[in-house]
């Protein structure tokens, strides 16, 4: 592509037409100097930043972390008591239910249960349907109440 | 790479004769990086403000600069991307687009106190200022700073072919600009 020269169009004389711009007086001559100025101006900043960036976010959150902290010691200590009692509720309730489990899970019920078989079971609720008060005898109930209850209860049965 | 500029980066990367190697650096550039980065964002305030930060990030990074390419080269792309930013800060901040950016350079450089252009000057200078940044960038670099397509190339990370469309299609509007006058 062949440059066209713009001189040639706007200025017949082919002088180059400048820019027209210009400084203030002595404007470059002192550039150096007002440049070095800054440059110390920028140097003499420089440290204070650094220390702020080392210092970083937790300088400025001191504060608000100290009023976060006290509020929160507070609030242990107001709850204490209420929480050790929840959790020595809580803690009781778990034991007794266990223990009631336990006692369903008795391994010899357990084992006693398998053992009957259907049959048995019905065998053992016709018998129970025979039961006549009148046929035990008086040794039986002796032996039945020696086994079952103690002397005071027999004492206060009989007044 | 000239052998003077490469004397002058192992001097930067020096740790005793970094001082006076850095200022060696600002005298010999400042004024072609200063009237590069002018005519981007116009104001001589910014210019300044924009050239400082220029040779801060020099002199805060010249121990990662690869040299890759020449140091006028790196030099005048972080001047690029410095103006270019600013540009871009601006754009967000005033919520302006592409035009209205153009408008606020025209704005600039009506308002500007440090122009002593004459009226030819002025009159090119507003037909420029309303180019879209990459034409205005690109006519910059070739028409007033006289580099050559590979070097804007080598700046703008871009191909010698794009630059020379860009830079045909810049000279075409600043001509349509006048003529419409």
């Amino acid at each position: 592509m062949k440059e066209k020269k713009l001189h040639i169009t706007i200025d017949p004389g082919f002088t180059k037409i400048e820019a027209g711009y210009s400084v203030p007086e002595g404007y470059f001559e002192s550039f150096g100097e007002r440049l070095s100025l800054r440059m110390e101006a920028e140097e003499a900043k420089q440290p204070q930043k650094q220390i702020l960036r080392t210092k970083g976010v937790l300088f400025y959150l001191k504060p608000a972390l100290g009023i976060a902290a006290g509020l929160a010691i507070m609030v242990t200590v107001y709850l204490h008591p209420y929480v050790s009692q929840k959790k020595y509720l809580q803690a009781k309730l778990i034991e007794s239910a266990s223990m009631i489990v336990d006692d369903q899970s008795d391994p010899l019920s357990n084992t006693y249960a398998s053992l009957i078989s259907d049959g048995q079971f019905f065998l053992a609720l016709a018998e129970m349907d025979d039961y006549d008060p009148s046929k035990i005898s008086k040794d039986e109930l002796v032996d039945y109440l020696a086994a079952n209850c103690s002397d005071l209860e027999i004492l206060n049965a009989n007044k | 790479m000239i052998d003077k500029d490469r004397d002058l980066i192992l001097d930067l990367k020096t740790e005793g004769k970094r001082d006076l190697a850095f200022s060696l650096l600002v005298q010999t550039y400042q004024q072609r990086l200063y009237w590069h980065i002018r005519k981007i964002v116009v104001s001589h305030d910014d210019a300044d403000d924009l050239m400082q930060n220029v040779f801060i990030k020099v002199w805060k990074n010249i121990d990662s600069f690869r040299e890759d390419s020449s140091l006028f080269t790196w030099l005048f792309r972080i001047a690029t991307n410095e103006s270019l930013s600013f540009l871009q800060q601006k754009k967000r901040r005033n919520i302006l687009s592409n035009d209205g950016i153009s408008e606020y350079l025209v704005e600039t450089y009506e308002s500007d106190a440090h122009f002593e252009g004459e009226e030819l000057q002025k009159r090119l200078q507003l037909a420029v200022l309303k180019l879209p940044e990459k034409q205005r960038l690109v006519f910059n670099m070739k028409y007033y700073d006289e580099m050559k397509y590979e070097e804007i190339a080598e700046i703008l990370k871009t191909s010698v072919g794009a630059l020379k469309a860009s830079y045909h299609h810049a000279v075409k509007k600043i001509e349509a600009h006048f003529e419409g006058e």
